[in-house]
């Protein structure tokens, strides 16, 4: 199927009306710049309007940029569930590093008990 | 007159059902479109059988029959049996068909435990709405099938996944609270230990059909049919077609650019089926209640999926499938901010460069939107509008294939 089959599909009443919803739902503008050869896409939010002190109220910026935080902090909801998703990585990486310390030890642990038996022996039989 | 009627089915069975309001009223609304098939699952002791009785009686009376996994059900028996008089006299083969085929209420107790053979029997009766025996067909008409199965019974049988797909919905029941116990003796005491034989026939069966009718001709908003459609290509799409590959999530992931999104927890995903069973869910509501919400949307894909899909790791599928669908809420109203439809919809009347670049932004953190901003891409790219190298798929690195216009990654 070429671009054009693909498109025909695109055509459908219900998928066109969809998008005609929630462009209405969530519209956005498109304005002319001063100078008159550019164009600005903008939107206007309603939601989650906050007041910005001083500092930074990104936690992207304190975590990457080390910048002082403002009092209100913003997380995106998106950014929340990559630090709690990489968190509960990191706690499975932990338990993953601590069974393998356990075995290590066991096993060193073996290794020294029969390096001594082997020098017993040696010291014994020379 | 007749959405009091389904109101009363659904009270007359959580009077005598304690708790599991929410999958009593899911169970209900399932029953409102043709040929409705319900699973229960639960563990022993919880109330899978009685809600199936409960229902089953309400809506057929005594038409109904019950099979069982758990007793012997002999090879072909629920389907029918050759009627031996007719062939040692005239030699003619007549099948005298089962009662379970003839009957508006199926149900199937402990569907798990249920042989190889009788579950391609009633496979078959759910695909294509007929039954075979002895190279005889008969048609059967519509019907409500609801089954039930503990999936932690060790003696079960591995039903192929195409068979738990033919399911509409699964529900979970949970056992009781200690205040729910009391509740339950009460129940048990007022109508005299026989939940079952104290249920009435609410509905006639012709009546049911009627409102099946009128549930068909619901015409849903055409942003609820926009929301079925994303939510479930959203627990389906994989950049690396997981569908197709041999090496499958997490392992298939690794190094992939949508790692720690959705797609990354799906092993199999769900189904087309997700969206048709979603979409007699939303005009049951819609019929019902007057209306269907988004949040009514993922309440409902909350019963649609858990049988549909595998995901890498299960601890308790309806809690690790809830916090699915709050990370696809999440996802949806990113969608939101980000004005991705609305930008996809003025590039649809347009190519404007501008709008572009914005959509490309969003399309490299969404596989669902990438997808249909692409197929435009070749379109742009075959009319001058775009240069090959400014597009995401090269930028990205997707391609289409040509044979079937799915993803490939280089």
């Amino acid at each position: 199927m070429d671009y054009r089959g693909r498109i025909r599909v695109m055509e459908s009443k219900r998928y066109r009306n969809f998008l005609e919803a929630e462009s209405k739902r969530a519209p956005i503008e498109k304005r002319q710049s001063s100078s008159g050869r550019h164009f600005w896409i903008l939107w206007e939010e309603k939601m989650d309007k906050i007041t910005i002190g001083k500092g930074t109220s990104d936690i992207i910026d304190l975590l990457y940029f080390g910048e002082d935080l403002s009092r209100p902090v913003i997380i995106d909801r998106k950014v929340a569930r990559m630090i709690q998703e990489r968190l509960k990585g990191l706690e499975d990486e932990n338990i993953r590093l601590h069974k393998q310390v356990r075995v290590m030890k066991i096993i060193s642990c073996g290794l020294a008990l029969a390096a001594s038996m082997v020098i017993m022996a040696l010291l014994l039989g020379g | 007159m007749l959405r009091n009627k389904v109101m009363d089915l659904e009270r007359e069975i959580t009077a005598r059902f304690v708790a599991n309001e929410e999958a009593v009223k899911m169970l209900v609304l399932n029953q409102l479109h043709p040929r409705s098939t319900t699973l229960i699952r639960a563990p022993r002791g919880v109330g899978k059988s009685t809600l199936m009785l409960l229902l089953l009686k309400g809506i057929t009376g005594d038409d109904f029959v019950v099979i069982s996994g758990a007793s012997e059900v002999k090879r072909g028996e629920v389907v029918g049996r050759l009627h031996i008089p007719s062939l040692e006299k005239e030699g003619v083969e007549r099948v005298l068909w089962a009662a379970f085929v003839k009957s508006r209420g199926k149900g199937i107790d402990e569907l798990n435990r249920l042989n190889p053979y009788t579950t391609a029997n009633i496979h078959h009766l759910m695909q294509f709405g007929e039954v075979w025996a002895y190279g005889q067909r008969a048609k059967v008409e519509d019907y409500i099938l609801v089954a039930n199965e503990n999936p932690s019974d060790a003696t079960s049988f591995m039903h192929p996944p195409p068979f738990y797909d033919r399911f509409d919905i699964c529900i979970f029941l949970r056992t009781l609270t200690f205040s729910e116990k009391f509740r339950l003796q009460e129940l048990l005491d007022k109508y005299d230990w026989d939940l079952i034989g104290s249920m009435p026939q609410v509905l006639s069966f012709e009546e049911l059909q009627e409102i099946r009718e009128e549930v068909a001709n619901i015409e849903l908003d055409p942003e609820l049919i926009g929301y079925i459609n994303l939510l479930v290509r959203d627990f389906q799409s994989c950049i690396r077609e997981k569908e197709n590959s041999e090496v499958k999530p997490p392992a298939l992931c690794e190094g992939c650019h949508f790692i720690r999104d959705i797609c990354g927890m799906i092993k199999e995903p769900v189904s087309e089926r997700a969206a048709v069973a979603l979409t007699h869910l939303a005009k049951a509501a819609t019929w019902l209640q007057g209306k269907c919400s988004v949040d009514d949307l993922f309440q409902m894909a909350l019963w649609v999926f858990p049988h549909r899909l595998s995901l890498t790791r299960t601890r308790n599928i309806l809690n690790d499938i809830r916090e699915l669908l709050e990370r696809e809420k999440i996802k949806m109203e990113d969608r939101r901010v980000r004005r991705q439809w609305s930008l996809l919809n003025e590039l649809m009347k347009n190519f404007d460069p501008s709008i572009y670049r914005l959509a490309r932004d969003a399309a490299v953190e969404d596989v669902v939107f990438a997808e249909e901003l692409m197929k435009m891409e070749e379109k742009w790219i075959a009319e001058g509008l775009l240069q090959r190298g400014e597009d995401i798929s090269t930028q990205m690195g997707w391609r289409f294939h040509r044979y079937n216009s799915r993803w490939r990654t280089e």
